[in-house]
């Protein structure tokens, strides 16, 4: 997983930032977008899951300062239905809890734990080796 | 007959190929972001062993078993998720720098790892996705 050599704050290069990330989004119809909101400070980046219904793949993110990151997530069944009660084979997963990595500039790491619904939607808590936190949507 | 004793074969195979072979994944420390590796031997089995390098070349050995994920929800920090519909794993790994790692780690029931976290006695965090 290699880094993103960090882009800087120009208002140019976090608009083209925006622009990639918009043109990920579009060309995968799978992908979602999500928002990182810092929870001391009024402002927030972006993120967006690669497939968003994979129970693991890879996602890139923007952070609000216009830090790139790339990272992995995986996930776990949450809510499921189950082919047979009796030998608990899953059928389908209804939602899930997963865990993402993302890898910022040198020595720079994001972590967010979150919970998803089928569709792919859902909602997490990050903490970064800054000491910072995120609240997670997408 | 000779062809259902193939088709056992063929699946016995599958089914132990996917239990022995091994998972390897980066650990980032949440501290400074430094990596380390992991091994896990075994992985789709309840009980196996692991290895690992730290960055600061460390070697370390331990193991992992199975417990209830109710339990591994108590071990963990609040971003490690576990649920009632997969398993819940904790390893222990000493390592020759004297670092001991104490981790929980979280799979699809009867398959490889999905994530987990490791601490050390100093209180440092690892995080790792699969």
């Amino acid at each position: 997983m290699a880094p993103i050599k960090n882009a800087g704050s120009t208002p140019f290069k976090r608009t083209l930032a925006a622009i990639a990330l918009l043109g990920l989004t579009s060309a995968c119809a799978s992908a979602r977008e999500g928002y990182l909101y810092d929870s001391k400070a009024p402002r927030k980046g972006s993120l967006v899951f690669r497939d968003a219904r994979a129970k693991e793949g890879n996602l890139v993110a923007v952070l609000a300062d216009g830090e790139q990151c790339t990272g992995r997530f995986n996930t776990i069944p949450d809510q499921v239905e189950y082919l047979d009660d009796e030998e608990r084979r899953i059928d389908r997963e209804d939602s899930q809890v997963g865990l993402a990595i993302l890898q910022c500039a040198a020595q720079h790491v994001v972590r967010c734990g979150f919970q998803r619904d089928r569709e792919g939607s859902g909602y997490g808590r990050c903490s970064d080796t800054s000491g910072r936190h995120f609240d997670l949507y997408f | 007959m000779k062809s259902k004793l193939a088709s056992l074969t063929v699946l016995g195979s599958l089914l132990l190929g996917g239990c022995m072979g091994s998972q390897q994944v980066q650990m980032y420390s949440m501290k400074d972001g430094s990596t380390a590796a992991l091994v896990v031997e075994n992985p789709g089995a309840s009980a196996g062993s692991m290895t690992g390098k730290l960055a600061n070349g460390a070697s370390c050995r331990g193991s992992f078993s199975t417990i209830d994920p109710g339990n591994a929800r108590k071990l963990a920090g609040p971003e490690m998720m576990f649920t009632e519909n997969a398993s819940a794993s904790v390893a222990v790994l000493s390592c020759d720098s004297g670092t001991v790692l104490r981790c929980t780690l979280a799979r699809r029931t009867g398959e490889s790892f999905s994530y987990g976290e490791c601490r050390d006695q100093g209180g440092a965090e690892y995080s790792m996705v699969f």
